[in-house]
């Protein structure tokens, strides 16, 4: 069982390393594909080394999925101010640094899951059937205040109604697969890619050097982590960058200590919604609804199993990540930079049409077009999130 | 080109593009498919199947009612929302996702069209 187990584990970083590295690669695919042949697995292994791969496979994307985040789609000076401090850190050739600090927060961000896990346990089943009686009005207030941070509130707003409208109308046309893939990949990929393209992005040479934390601030930070993962935990649509962006209002955060927090709430998050199926039952993420396929009635040893081996998984990705940012940062200089994003928006559109069919094109076109303005307007692309977060409204209210 | 330019074709081709995925979202619909070919690679993907209604059960905040087309029958789930009384041995369309329920595949209904009523 041992043996299986740390095969498991093996077999799920390199998979995690796949999908963390080539963009629109995601987790559920190779989750869902897991299920799909699950029949095939279970003849040699049972439900639990299953589900040990998909926490595996799910730590690892999250410590690796920031390097093709900051190093593909940097934008021009103009657009700068509005993109991620990584994307601000790759063009001061800081690119490696930004991975090494969203490296820590995850690696911390490990730690805290498992640390919060009994009080977790202990205390969501008393929560959770009271925020799902007023989500709608959680969401529209979070919402709310994202949107009041900005110097251009009716910019947002637009945004987050387009990309609401593209969610609802998205999910409502029968004849793609998937819907979610053209959707996430035209707002948060191919736009930022396009955008690059377009703009002509040239890359500085990259540093490789040290970087020097205040310890106290990042205490400071990996507390406030609590606090924003618990929102990602517990509300569908939120994402980890909207709740690092609300606890950065309660805190002012410099830009290292705001990628320590993305890094943290990210791992955090994806640790805890396979503790919500022990917990309350409930998958909170989409690799989370497959582990709780393979294991429907997760006890408490099984649920210590899968997060001794997040831990394991997570000590390994640490090394990985540093790896392969070292890599591309030497990598992407040397590179056409343009014509790897074509490359990528390529790729990507190619894996629309095969896994969502021709009609998901359109839906990639839509999302590309809004994300690219939203970058050109100069305002988070979190709003964005309006593509889940309206649908989910909506479907609480009426 | 530049960014006034870019940003205004951007938000056109928004607009345009999610105006069309309107209209087929209410125009198309997959083609209708054996109960029989529905498994595991379908899940979360939207289905139409066709046949008629063996068995209706009523529940608090749903109705769940089986369709057989003849080969194979499935439990199809009607939320609330939808006002149909008595739909026992009539033939249907239904139109929906493919949902995992205790391990057996399940239909959440979207769109239910009755074809032929029984008298």
């Amino acid at each position: 069982m041992l043996e299986q187990i740390l095969i498991a584990i093996l077999a799920g970083i390199v998979a995690g390393t796949f999908t963390g590295l080539f963009p629109g690669i995601h987790i559920n695919l190779v989750a869902l594909l897991l299920f799909v042949f699950a029949s095939f697995f279970l003849r040699f292994t049972s439900p639990i080394v299953l589900a040990v791969f998909i926490v595996a496979m799910s730590i690892t994307h999250t410590f690796l999925d920031f390097i093709p985040s900051v190093f593909l789609g940097a934008p021009d000076e103009e657009t700068a101010l509005s993109v991620l401090p990584g994307h601000r850190m790759l063009m001061e050739g800081q690119g490696y640094g930004a991975i090494k600090l969203t490296t820590i927060g995850a690696f911390f961000g490990v730690l805290i899951a498992i640390a919060l896990t009994p009080f977790f346990v202990a205390t969501a089943p008393i929560f959770y059937p009271f925020l799902t009686k007023i989500m709608a009005f959680l969401l529209i207030a979070i919402i709310t205040f994202l949107i009041l941070q900005e110097e251009k509130k009716m910019w947002a707003f637009l945004v987050f109604m387009l990309s609401g409208i593209l969610g609802l109308t998205t999910m409502n046309l029968t004849v793609i697969k998937q819907s979610l893939f053209p959707l996430f990949s035209g707002l948060f990929g191919t736009s930022l890619l396009a955008l690059s393209f377009l703009q002509n992005v040239t890359l500085p040479k990259q540093k490789i050097k040290k970087i020097k934390l205040d310890k106290k601030d990042t205490v400071k930070t990996l507390g406030l982590s609590i606090i924003a993962s618990s929102l990602v935990s517990f509300l569908p649509g939120v994402g980890s960058a909207q709740a690092a962006t609300i606890a950065s209002a309660l805190k002012k955060f410099n830009e290292k200590m705001f990628l320590v927090l993305l890094g943290a709430v990210n791992t955090i998050t994806m640790l805890l919604s396979f503790v919500a199926l022990f917990a309350i039952q409930k998958p909170r993420s989409g690799v989370a609804v497959f582990a709780g396929k393979f294991l429907p009635f997760l006890n408490h040893q099984q649920l210590w199993l899968l997060l001794m081996a997040g831990l394991f998984t997570a000590c390994i990705s640490v090394f990985l990540s540093l790896f392969f940012a070292r890599v591309f940062s030497k990598g992407i200089v040397k590179i056409n930079y343009r014509l790897l994003c074509l490359s990528i928006i390529l790729f990507i559109a190619f894996l629309s049409l095969i896994l969502s069919g021709p009609f998901s094109l359109l839906v990639l076109l839509a999302g590309t077009a809004i994300g690219i303005a939203t970058s050109l307007i100069g305002i988070k692309k979190i709003h964005m999130m309006g593509s889940l977060l309206l649908p989910v409204i909506l479907y609480h209210l009426i | 080109m530049e960014t006034r330019a870019l940003l205004k074709l951007a938000l056109v081709i928004a607009l345009v593009s999610i105006f069309i995925i309107a209209i087929l979202a209410d125009r198309l619909e997959p083609p209708t498919r054996k109960i029989e070919t529905i498994n595991e690679k379908n899940l979360d993907e939207w289905v139409k199947i066709q046949g008629r209604v063996t068995q209706q059960k009523e529940y608090e905040t749903l109705k769940i009612i089986t369709v057989n087309d003849g080969m194979a029958s499935i439990d199809c789930i009607l939320p609330k929302e939808f006002n149909i009384l008595n739909l026992e041995n009539n033939n249907v369309e239904i139109l929906g996702k493919v949902i995992d329920y205790k391990g057996n595949f399940e239909i959440k209904v979207a769109k239910i069209k009755i074809l032929k009523i029984q008298k």
